[in-house]
This record gives structure tokens, C-alpha cells and sequence, in this order.
């Protein structure tokens, strides 16, 4: 896995931010990096990369000097591949030779072909970029980034202006790619669903230093993060143990604990993700309702949530934990306590996957 | 007059042939923020476009003479003068033309958007095969206008090669000296008939750099 | 030897008459002259000042240029040509009128060598295995170089000599490439060697029965506005102040 040092001070026109970073592991495929803009993540980045240059300091990955005062290690030979949003496709090759530009003469192929069939890209390999739609371009790049022998894949926001179902196909394959043994992904987006939906860990950055480190589910349970970085709180859905299709949409299985969901294409790629505002509560089961999912749950804790003046109710059951954000007066009407047990209420098209 | 237009064209295809690899070696070096040595080098290398033709052949012929500086060192590989000499009006058009490839390539590569090139690299390609395959083919069209642009240069060349060429015919008499001497001599007749070639030349040269323009511009990104 | 007519050498002792009484202001007149008279023209010049007040700029050139320049309206008041031809030429064209025109000084042909040639002859000298460049000017429109063509193709095996010869632009040319090397010999004017100090183991003179007469002439322009000063100059050439300078720096 990767451990990533940073201490440095990068200065841009008008300011300048101090990087702090003790020793960060990175043991999960994939990480989600978020930020707001301003944040200091892009630059992070690309001082990582090696695209901007640090003003004074150091930045160590796997404890190997990248750039110091005595080693600047030469771009491309850091062991890091980027995408960034800007796909920088080369206008002159077609799409095939674009996706295999990184290979050496020594070319794995299979590999390559492999994500090609995987995101039907086929059809388009003796095309032009410029003849690409801007999904279809960022696909490409993607799979050229992945093509590069590199142990490690920053991508910089690759969902942005990209189509549902681009997208779809888009996450499918990172979280293919990070699977494969000693290959770590981070991804870099200002977007939480985004990265709820793919990430093992979540890292949280903040005007240059690292504020939360934590499994997703985990943080997305951090009140105190979600009070500061959310405009709600969200909860994820995933591994569930068995999907089935109905038809209109796709039955999980919890365990015993069926959850209707719409139309997803593969729930196994992607985590289901919830709004807290979406969850309701009842004291008890409501029969003859539109709303298909309900099951049992106890309050294990209630938070105040400044921002709509409500209150945050985490709601646990064996299967999973959700968060719900009802309005004070309501709290009060269900005369809500911790420990009790009521009922949890969520639409199926609640689901976001 | 015919022998001098074959010269003149000698002259311009072998200047330009060895100029551009030159040119663009010199251009991988020089992409980038421009160091101050690097801006040092930019300058002396664009000497040649400012500085009087007559004033480069003087020193040209003074260096290139036997007890000058180029002149010595060839001398001790066995050449005996380079003035005089077709090989001494190449190596004259090379430094005379050197701005004329140099500037319109630089230029049309540094246009680039970097991060082009900054991808290929972090792909793991190093800084040459970066230049050769993701710019140099980028910049296609300034290449081919700045081989176009040297060409025609050395085909006007003329105060350089009136100092150190000689006029001898069929080794250094090219068209523009041979123009000069029908002008001297009153031989006006010729005169205009040989500018005439000149010129047309030149502006069917041009003229089909220009239409291929249109062409490259169609498939260009950044 | 001097050529002047009879009517020029009146002409000349009359203006020189007028000379004295001649209080008009300071003019500048402009004069086109052949390149290879720059060794002689600034004593010359100097001189003319002195004794009259009128400064003369000289504009340098090839005759050839010259004279098309002037046939152009170029507002020259005086040409200094290094042939006979281009005056005439312009005297028949009606530029200059041919009372206003003399021969003032013939040139002198040297061959001009890098190395000690004072006990060789000619002919060792031209096939000397040392010499590979002989150069001259352009026998198409320079009057020297005229001249050496002449006197080689004449006097000596052209043919032989061929390979060696290389044509310069002008004299000064010719001059230069031996000055440095790359060119081990040439034919320059005398007034060249003389007026570099040259030492006189490095050229020899070529006789001058061997060669046409280079003649140097010179004409007042008919459009010149300052046509007094002018002709003064002209006869000033005359006098035999400017002869015997001209004598002691080269020319006949």
C-alpha cells in the first residue's frame, strides 16, 4: 500500500498555503479525496505529480524522497498516474493509439484490451478524439491512465460534466482497476456522492492539512463532519447480499432485509446513497403506503443539526445505519428518545446510485 | 542563368534539410520556462535576423579564411578553404537562415497547450520522446512553414554570399549573385527575366503553404 | 600620361583666375565616384576646401551602379568614373555636356600577392604551386577587372590559369581576399598597394602596354545646381597639385 508525507509551502499569486501532511497510509483501493475549491486538493496534486513546483519543503511517498531541496524525482518517473479534467487526449492519434501510448515496447495488450471491451469502446478505436462526445473522451483517457504501469491513479474529478450512464461505466471500471492487487486509486472530487459511492476512505482536506481520515461509512457518520462540509447529511447502502430484478427496478437483500430500489444497473458497483432528508421516521409499521421500504430500527443517537434547525436522528439497525433529519417539532411529537424502537421510511427513487 | 537557379535550389534544399533537425533539437532544449541561459542562446541564434548580411559575410569571410578561426580548424581535417566553396556558402546560409527555421518553430510549439506534453510525461515518457511524438506532430503546420520560410531565405541570400561565395559557376554562383552581376553590368534584359523566376517561385511557395493551411488547422486541437 | 585637351587646359587656367575673385558662400557639392579612388579622394577633397571653401561628399559606388543611378535622376553634381564608357555613354544620352568632361588620370594594374614575390615573375607567379585563388574584379562591369581578364587572356595561358580565378564584386574585394589569404593573389589598383602601405615585396606592376587603358573620367552633371563649384572641382582635378598627388598614389 502507499503512505504519502507531505510538508511544504506553495505559493500562488495572491497567497500561499502551508501543505501539512504527517504520515497518511493509503490501504484501501480506492480513496476519496474532498475538498471545496480552495481547499489546496488540486494543488496537491500536481505538486504530487510534479506538474507545479513546491517553494520550500518536501514531499515523501513510500518514504522515498520525491521532491526536496536535494531530489526532484523527474515526472513519470513517481510511479503516479494522473487524469485530470481536462482529458488532454492526443488530438493527432486515433483513440486505440491513444489508449496505448504509455505502453512500452514490451506492451500489454490484454490488459488494454480488456478495459476496452469492458466500456465498449470498440467501435470508436480508429476514431479522432474530436469526433469523441465529451463522455466517451473521458472514458478514453481513463483507460490511457490506466494503461500506465503506474502502482498509483490520481483522478481529478473524472465525473465532472459526464452522463449518468458514462458515469456508470466510468466508476465500474475504477473500482475493477483498484481491485487488482497493489494498485491504489485516489480520487479527488468537491462532489461527496461521487466519492460515497466508489471510496473505501475518505480523506478530507482542508486549506492544506488533513482533517478527517476515516472509512466512508464512518465519516459519513461524523456528525461534526457532515455539520461543517455537508449541506445534509447522507448515508450509504452497500455489499448487499443478494439483487434481484423485478422489472422496474431491483430488489436488495440485506440479509432478511429487502430494499426496492429503481432501475440500477449493477448495485454491486457502486454503493446506494441516501439523503438524510429522504429518511423518515414512524412510531409504527404504516400499512396501505405508497412508500415500499420500512423496517425496524433503534435510535442510538440524536444530534442537533444547526443548519435547518433540526435534528439528526442516526437510526441502526442489523443491517445497516441511517441517518435521518427530521425537524425539531417533529422530534418532539414522536417524543423521540434514544434507545427506542421505531420504524424507518425511505422511498424507493430516495435510492441514489 | 539556368546553372545559378539549379544552385540557388541546391543551396536552399541542403541549407533547409540540415536546418530543420538542427532546429529542432535545438527546440527540445529550449521548450520550457526560458532559463537565462537559454534566453542567452534565443539571442545569439536570432543575431543573424537583424544584423546586415554584409556586416555576417564580412566576419563570415574573415573567420572562414585560412588564418581565421572556422578556417584553422577545418584546415587540420583536411579541407583546404571553405571560401569559395559550395560547402562554405552551406554552412553560410545555415547561420544566415537559422532565425528564419528557429523563430516560426519555437513559436508554433510553444503555443501548445503544456499539458499535452505534461501528460505524456507523467504517462511515463521522457522529455524527448514527448517532444517528438506528442508536439512535434502537434505542430505539424509552424514545422512546415518554418522549412518553407528557410527555404526561401537562402534563395534570396545574397549580401553573405557575395562576400565569401566567389561567384564561380556551378559551385557558388548562385541566382541572386548572378542577378547582382546582370545588374552591374547592365544586362538588363536578363535582369528581369531571371527576377521574374525568382519571384514566381517564391510566391507559388507560399502560396501553397498557405492553402495548406486551411488543411491543418481542420484537424487541430488544444 | 596626362590626356587633356587643350581647350580644358585654357579652360582650367581661366577658372583659376576666377578662383580668386570668386567670393561665393560655401557649397556642398556631391560628388559619385568609382570606389577605387577612396585611397586619394580625402587629400584630395581636403585640398579643394582649402582653396575654396566648398566641401565635396562623395558618395562611393561601382560605375556601372553609378551611372544607372544617375541616368535615374540621382542628384549627383559630379562623376568620377573609373572607365571612359559610362561618361560617354552619358554624354550621348545628354546628361552631361562634353566640354564638362575629361579624362583626369589613368589607373595602374598590379598584381598583388600574400607572399614575397619580388623574384618571380609574373607567369611563376600566376602557376606558383602555392597560389590557388587568383581574383579579379569582375571583368563584366569593373574596368580593373577588364583590364586583368585582358592582359591574362593575352599574355598569358587562360585556359591553364582557369581553375584558379575567381571574379570579386569590385577591387576593394579583390584586395580583401588577399589580404586574407583566401585568395593568394589578385589584381588590384596601384593605388590600393600604395595607399596600404604596402610593401613593395608583395606586388609587382604590370607594364602597361599589356593591357587596355583603364581611363578614369570624370563629368559635371547638366542638372546640378551648383555648377560653378562643380566645374571648380572639375578643374581643381586638372591642376598640377591634384596630378602629381595623383601620380605619387598610383595613377598615370
Amino acid at each position: 500500500m502507499v503512505n504519502l508525507e507531505a510538508n511544504f509551502q506553495f505559493n500562488y499569486e495572491n497567497s500561499s498555503i502551508d501543505f501539512n501532511f504527517s504520515k497518511i497510509n493509503f490501504n484501501t483501493p480506492i480513496t476519496g479525496v474532498f475538498g471545496h475549491t480552495g481547499s489546496g486538493k488540486t494543488t496537491l496534486l500536481e505538486c504530487i505529480i510534479g506538474i507545479n513546483n513546491i517553494n520550500s519543503g518536501y514531499i515523501k511517498l513510500n518514504d522515498n524522497d520525491l521532491v526536496s531541496d536535494i531530489k526532484d524525482t523527474v515526472v513519470g518517473h513517481r510511479g503516479i498516474s494522473y487524469l485530470a479534467q481536462h482529458t488532454y487526449l492526443f488530438p493527432h492519434l486515433t483513440v486505440f493509439q491513444n489508449i496505448i501510448y504509455p505502453l512500452g515496447k514490451k506492451g500489454q495488450l490484454d490488459y488494454a484490451n480488456q478495459l476496452i471491451s469492458m466500456l465498449s469502446l470498440s467501435s470508436l478505436l480508429s476514431f479522432y478524439p474530436n469526433q469523441l462526445s465529451g463522455g466517451q473522451q473521458r472514458q478514453v483517457a481513463l483507460v490511457r491512465a490506466l494503461i500506465a504501469p503506474h502502482k498509483i491513479l490520481i483522478l481529478d474529478e473524472p465525473l465532472s460534466g459526464i452522463d449518468k450512464a458514462a458515469a456508470v461505466k466510468i466508476n465500474k471500471i475504477i473500482k475493477k482497476h483498484s481491485g487488482s492487487l497493489d494498485k491504489n486509486v485516489l480520487y479527488v472530487s468537491h462532489n461527496i456522492y461521487d466519492l460515497a459511492k466508489i471510496s473505501n476512505e475518505i480523506l478530507v482536506i482542508d486549506n492544506g492539512a488533513n482533517k478527517y481520515k476515516d472509512s466512508t461509512k464512518s465519516l459519513l457518520l461524523n456528525s461534526e463532519f457532515s455539520i461543517a462540509y455537508l449541506s445534509e447529511p447522507i448515508s450509504v447502502l452497500d455489499s448487499p447480499t443478494q439483487v434481484t430484478n423485478h422489472g422496474r427496478g431491483v430488489n436488495l437483500f440485506f440479509n432478511k432485509i429487502k430494499v426496492t430500489a429503481p432501475n440500477i444497473n449493477d448495485p454491486n458497483e457502486a454503493n446506494l446513497i441516501i439523503n438524510s432528508t429522504d429518511v423518515s421516521i414512524s412510531l409504527d409499521k404504516v400499512d396501505n403506503t405508497s412508500i415500499s421500504n420500512q423496517f425496524p430500527v433503534t435510535v442510538i443517537d440524536i444530534i442537533d443539526f444547526p443548519k435547518h434547525n433540526s435534528k439528526l436522528v442516526i437510526l441502526k439497525s442489523n443491517e445497516f445505519i441511517l441517518q435521518s433529519l427530521i425537524t425539531t417539532n417533529s422530534l418532539n411529537l414522536l417524543e423521540l428518545v434514544v434507545g427506542e424502537k421505531v420504524w424507518c421510511l425511505f422511498k424507493a427513487s430516495s435510492l441514489i446510485s | 542563368m539556368i546553372a545559378s537557379l539549379f544552385l540557388t535550389l541546391k543551396l536552399a534544399f541542403i541549407t533547409t534539410l540540415i536546418l530543420i533537425p538542427i532546429c529542432l533539437s535545438l527546440c527540445v532544449w529550449l521548450y520550457g520556462p526560458l532559463t537565462p541561459i537559454k534566453r542567452l542562446v534565443l539571442s545569439f541564434l536570432t543575431l543573424p535576423l537583424v544584423l546586415p548580411p554584409t556586416v555576417l559575410g564580412f566576419y563570415l569571410l574573415i573567420f572562414m579564411s585560412p588564418n581565421g578561426f572556422i578556417g584553422s580548424l577545418v584546415n587540420n581535417i583536411g579541407i583546404t578553404s571553405l571560401v569559395f566553396t559550395f560547402k562554405g556558402l552551406v554552412i553560410a546560409s545555415i547561420i544566415y537562415s537559422i532565425p528564419f527555421v528557429l523563430q516560426p518553430m519555437y513559436a508554433s510549439l510553444s503555443l501548445i497547450d503544456k499539458g499535452f506534453y505534461e501528460t505524456s510525461r507523467v504517462l511515463g515518457k521522457s522529455k524527448i520522446f514527448s517532444f517528438y511524438m506528442v508536439l512535434v506532430p502537434m505542430a505539424k503546420y509552424g514545422i512546415l512553414t518554418s522549412a518553407v520560410l528557410g527555404f526561401l531565405h537562402t534563395i534570396g541570400e545574397f549580401g553573405v554570399i557575395l562576400m565569401i561565395g566567389g561567384n564561380i559557376p556551378g559551385e557558388t554562383g548562385v541566382a541572386s549573385v548572378y542577378l547582382y552581376d546582370l545588374v552591374e553590368s547592365l544586362n538588363y534584359d536578363e535582369a528581369h527575366q531571371l527576377s521574374a523566376i525568382l519571384i514566381i517561385t517564391s510566391l507559388a511557395f507560399l502560396y501553397v503553404l498557405y492553402s495548406l493551411s486551411r488543411l491543418v488547422s481542420g484537424k487541430k486541437h488544444g | 600620361m596626362l590626356r587633356l585637351s587643350s581647350m580644358i587646359k585654357y579652360k582650367a587656367l581661366s577658372f583659376l583666375f576666377l578662383f580668386a575673385f570668386n567670393n561665393s558662400y560655401a557649397e556642398n557639392i556631391l560628388v559619385a565616384t568609382s570606389s577605387n579612388l577612396s585611397f586619394v579622394l580625402p587629400y584630395i577633397t581636403e585640398q579643394f576646401y582649402k582653396e575654396s571653401g566648398h566641401t565635396v561628399v562623395t558618395s562611393l559606388g561601382s560605375t556601372n551602379r553609378l551611372y544607372n543611378q544617375i541616368k535615374n535622376g540621382a542628384p549627383y553634381d559630379l562623376f568620377l568614373s573609373a572607365n571612359t564608357n559610362a561618361i560617354f555613354d552619358l554624354i550621348s544620352e545628354g546628361y552631361i555636356e562634353e566640354m564638362n568632361a575629361f579624362i583626369y588620370a589613368e589607373g595602374v594594374l598590379v598584381l598583388y600577392a600574400n607572399f614575397d614575390i619580388s623574384n618571380l615573375s609574373i607567369e611563376e607567379i600566376l602557376i606558383h604551386t602555392s597560389v590557388n585563388k587568383i581574383a579579379l574584379p569582375n571583368p563584366e562591369f569593373a574596368p580593373y577587372g577588364f583590364a586583368a581578364f585582358d592582359y591574362l587572356n593575352n599574355h598569358h595561358n587562360y585556359d591553364v590559369l582557369r581553375n584558379k580565378i575567381v571574379f570579386s564584386a569590385n577591387v576593394a574585394q579583390s584586395f580583401q581576399y588577399t589580404q586574407l589569404g583566401v585568395a593568394e593573389v589578385s589584381f588590384v589598383p596601384l593605388s590600393y598597394v600604395i595607399g596600404n602601405n604596402t610593401s613593395v615585396d608583395n606586388y609587382v606592376i604590370i607594364n602597361d602596354d599589356l593591357y587596355p587603358p583603364i581611363a578614369q573620367m570624370m563629368g559635371v552633371l547638366r542638372n546640378t545646381s551648383n555648377k560653378i563649384p562643380a566645374l571648380n572641382f572639375l578643374t581643381f582635378m586638372g591642376t598640377p597639385l591634384v596630378q602629381d598627388y595623383l601620380v605619387a598614389n598610383g595613377y598615370n
